[in-house]
């Protein structure tokens, strides 16, 4: 069958009145947890997996990743309106955006930024149906070697693209690996740091430190700001741009495309890399890059767009490979495999029908969104009219359901808490969380195809540049290390971009 | 000690107890790869990092306990509040430990009127429960289970 078939097919699932109400769900919750500061998708996606229990797979998946490229729709409507970014990837927009508002070109600013997502989202789920079949034909062919090379590739990628220094992104790493350790080995049956704890024999659960570090973690830093927040609300008739930012911002949505869907495949904080990169490539580019910060639709347009198709490129990778990229996609593993799935190299071969819904449903999902956006923006922006000493103790029950539901496990709870205490003390030393939960859920893998090759080889180490695949792998990896280093070891010029 | 140099301490510290644990799991052979070469492995980088780290953090300046513990007087109650909350959670069932954990936080925490507490308390306890427990199906602990 080809594409076009598949996706007809995928057509016909997606477009059932159940699983249009399931991703019209997802994307307006998501939408909502992306307009409030401190729930993001990774707290929106946990909260609704025990949810998904007694639904169908394929309705589950369709909401949970409704509730993924949701949330980078509403992280742009604070952004523009009020200067708080939603999402960590909407940051870059409110240079330009909040300035449009300022202006009084709000709607026009929210318009662009809803049409940019759109045609971004749109065009990266093209991406996912060309690349995604291609690269999961490629990785079976995959022998653990290769595995563990390419997933080394990922770890430095984590490593070099972080927020943070490279040091501290490392350490990270390989405290999250560590991490990743504890409980029982699958290869040889024993247990590893449970200390007699029963508990701890099934390791420590990935949604508990998630939620932990990016929720009760954001909540705990935010107790310390004092927020004064002004509200606009655009009228629905402000809300068309003019024929000249409609044509300015035609360039930056069809670049930010691009570039969004292949910075999404990079593993990490993809989605904000997406939107910087955008901002500077336009900036650069520009006749007049003077005007970029004064309220410039350019500035907005692109990097809207670019997060959008960044969910995309992490989707390949997700779907292809089982590598998740981000926290949020992470825990749309852990539903997945709660609902026996694993993805990976034969999640399309062997469940067709779930992955061209899943298309399919990105598809419906993308008008759902602009459908919502544009005209209940005044509803979502009433949301942020909730004041903070109100929201953070719904935000902490929240997580603390959200964890407690999925395993009913109360030491699961210990370790929300214990990981909470943490974020909040890693964020204040200026340490990027999304490195160590990354390598939690992917730490387990890592050591499987290391001890695999080794065994599959008889000790010998030259299996992992035995095959050009793994070579070319190994190779990079090393290259993104020694470059990494070597940038880290650079002196810090004045000049800051 | 500045606060970043300590902390490059403590990861060297992590990377040193788990150094020893892994030391004492079996570590099989190169044909086939015991439980503790991996933590091994890993637990050898972090107290590497470790000491990069401690070479490299410069800080400013020395870390005041006191200030911290008094400075952070809201973090300190959300966590005591957070504590006890997941102690009961399952012992008093969901309705009167998020009730309790809720008011405490408006009235203590935030320094809400009592009456504004409990209303918001009522109003999200109750509103939680139907959203979570009755329309989601989540399981939520029914309580009292004080044994």
């Amino acid at each position: 069958m080809n594409i076009f078939q598949n996706l007809g097919l995928g057509f016909q699932t997606a477009l059932t009145l159940k699983n249009i109400y399931f991703c019209f769900l997802g994307c307006l919750w998501g939408s909502m947890v992306g307009v409030l500061p401190g729930i993001g998708p990774l707290a929106g996606i946990a909260l609704l997996i025990p949810a998904t229990y007694g639904m169908d797979v394929t309705g589950a998946i369709i909401m949970l990743a409704g509730i993924y490229y949701g949330a980078m729709y509403g992280g742009s409507t604070t952004s523009i309106l009020m200067n708080i970014p939603g999402e960590s990837a909407s940051v870059v927009t409110c240079l330009d955006g909040y300035q449009m508002t300022k202006k009084g070109r709000a709607g026009a600013a929210l318009f662009i930024a809803a049409w940019g997502s759109w045609v971004g989202g749109t065009l990266s789920v093209i991406g996912i149906m060309l690349l995604a079949p291609t690269l999961a034909d490629l990785a079976m062919k995959f022998g653990p070697a290769e595995m563990f090379a390419l997933l080394l590739v990922a770890f430095v990628l984590l490593g070099s693209l972080g927020t943070g220094s490279f040091l501290k992104s490392m350490a990270m790493i390989i405290l999250g690996l560590l991490v990743g350790t504890v409980g029982l080995d699958n290869l040889t049956g024993a247990y590893r740091f449970t200390y007699g704890i029963r508990d701890l024999s099934d390791g420590i659960g990935f949604v508990p430190v998630a939620m932990g570090m990016f929720g009760i973690g954001e909540i705990l830093s935010a107790t310390e700001e004092t927020l004064v927040h002004e509200f606009y609300q655009p009228r629905l008739r402000e809300l068309l741009p003019n024929r000249q930012e409609f044509a300015a911002s035609l360039g930056p949505i069809l670049r930010g495309s691009g570039l969004g869907f292949f910075a999404g495949l990079l593993p990490g904080s993809a989605h904000v890399l997406s939107s910087f990169l955008s901002y500077i490539v336009e900036k650069r580019i520009s006749r007049r890059p003077e005007e970029f910060g004064t309220g410039c639709i350019q500035g907005v347009a692109g990097p809207e767009t670019a997060n959008n198709a960044a969910t995309g490129g992490a989707m390949v990778l997700f779907l292809a490979l089982g590598i998740p990229t981000g926290p949020a996609i992470a825990v749309m593993m852990i539903a997945l495999l709660i609902h026996g799935i694993r993805p990976g190299p034969l999640f399309i071969s062997e469940q067709p029908q779930l992955f061209w819904s899943l298309i399919a449903s990105m598809y419906v999902g993308n008008v759902i969104l602009v459908a919502l956006n544009l005209p209940l923006v005044g509803l979502f922006v009433n949301l942020l009219r909730v004041p903070f000493w109100i929201l953070f103790p719904v935000v902490l029950l929240i997580c603390m359901i959200g964890t407690y539901s999925i395993s009913l496990s109360r030491f699961d709870l210990i370790v929300l808490l214990g990981s909470g205490v943490m974020g909040y003390i890693l964020r204040k030393l200026r340490y990027d969380l999304a490195p160590l939960v990354l390598a939690l859920i992917i730490g387990p893998t890592l050591e499987e195809s290391f001890r695999q090759a080794l065994m599959r080889s008889g000790g010998s180490f030259a299996i992992f540049w035995g095959s050009p695949m793994a070579l070319s792998f190994m190779a990079l990896a090393a290259f993104l290390l020694f470059w990494s280093i070597w940038r880290s070891l650079q002196p810090v010029s004045g000049k800051k971009s | 000690m500045s606060k970043e140099r300590l902390s490059s301490l403590l990861l060297f510290l992590v990377g040193i107890l788990a150094l020893i644990q892994s030391a004492q799991f079996p570590m099989g052979t190169l044909e086939k790869p015991g439980p503790g070469v991996f933590p091994l492995m890993l637990s050898v980088l972090l107290a590497v990092i470790g000491v990069l780290l401690l070479i490299a953090e410069k800080g400013q300046g020395k870390l005041n306990w006191l200030r911290i513990i008094r400075e952070k007087g809201t973090v300190w109650k959300i966590i005591i509040l957070s504590a006890a909350f997941i102690a009961a959670f399952e012992r008093l069932g969901y309705l009167a430990s998020s009730a309790a954990y809720l008011f405490l936080l408006f009235f203590w925490v935030c320094h809400s009127r009592a009456g504004v507490a409990v209303a918001l308390t009522a109003v999200i306890t109750l509103g939680s429960w139907y959203l979570f427990g009755t329309i989601l199906g989540l399981q939520l602990p029914t309580g009292p289970r004080l044994l």
